[in-house]
């Protein structure tokens, strides 16, 4: 169980950053756009 | 017998005890032992089981068991799959948030951009929360924390500062609402 094994606790600075500019850019998208996401896949599915 | 709103106290209290704990071995050795991360992992899993997220701990079981795969390069694909058809099961919009989550910090952690006791905490919080948006506040403090650390040119940070901190404020904005 690699997963379980590991113990190392560290981050480098800038994955901690581009990290936080990605997930803040993605919500920033989604509090803009969600509701019309959610009609395009509500659409999709439908066609399905 | 204790009151809800009580035991609920009782529980965020071991929450942010066990998470100070681990910030101390992080800020001794960048190291948290891995009884300290696996054992709350199991008991968010049987804790999340028995309040019938079942499909996020089906999720987590697997990706521990692709992490082990004898070919790196079939893990990640392997596991976009996994989330994938997970995500068709997982029956609310709060338990796909959550798989989501579940799903990049573990990538995260695969590609090596994170260490193992950072993901297996994240994880473990979002499975006992069932609630992937905990998710946000995290990495906002890791970015920030990400940033005063480029200033001296520090190469790595204790990330389980930003988790115990990004945790805080989760608590604190789902308890204290605009």
């Amino acid at each position: 169980m690699r997963f379980l094994r590991d113990r190392a606790a560290i981050e480098t600075s800038e994955v901690a950053v581009i990290i936080a500019v990605v997930v803040l850019v993605a919500y920033g998208a989604y509090q803009l756009l969600g509701a019309r996401i959610a009609q395009v896949v509500q659409d999709v599915a439908g066609r399905l | 017998m204790p009151s809800p709103l009580s035991a609920q106290v009782i529980v965020w209290a071991l929450l942010l005890a066990w998470l100070a704990v681990c910030v101390i071995f992080d800020l001794r050795s960048r190291q948290v032992p891995a009884f300290l991360t696996v054992i709350p992992l199991i008991l968010a899993a049987i804790w999340r089981l028995s309040q019938g997220g079942w499909q996020l701990v089906v999720l987590v079981a697997l990706l521990v068991l692709i992490s082990d795969l004898p070919q790196a390069k079939w893990r990640i694909p392997i596991a976009c799959a996994v989330t994938i058809l997970s995500l068709s099961i997982a029956g609310s919009p709060g338990i796909v948030y959550a798989m989501l989550v579940v799903f990049a910090v573990w990538a995260l952690w695969e590609i090596g951009a994170s260490g193992g006791a950072d993901a297996k905490i994240i994880i473990t919080l979002v499975l006992f929360f069932s609630n992937g948006l905990l998710f946000i506040p995290i990495v906002l403090v890791g970015g920030i924390q990400g940033l005063v650390g480029l200033i001296p040119r520090r190469k790595t940070i204790p990330y389980t500062v930003a988790i115990a901190l990004g945790m805080v404020a989760w608590l604190w904005m789902v308890n204290y609402p605009r």
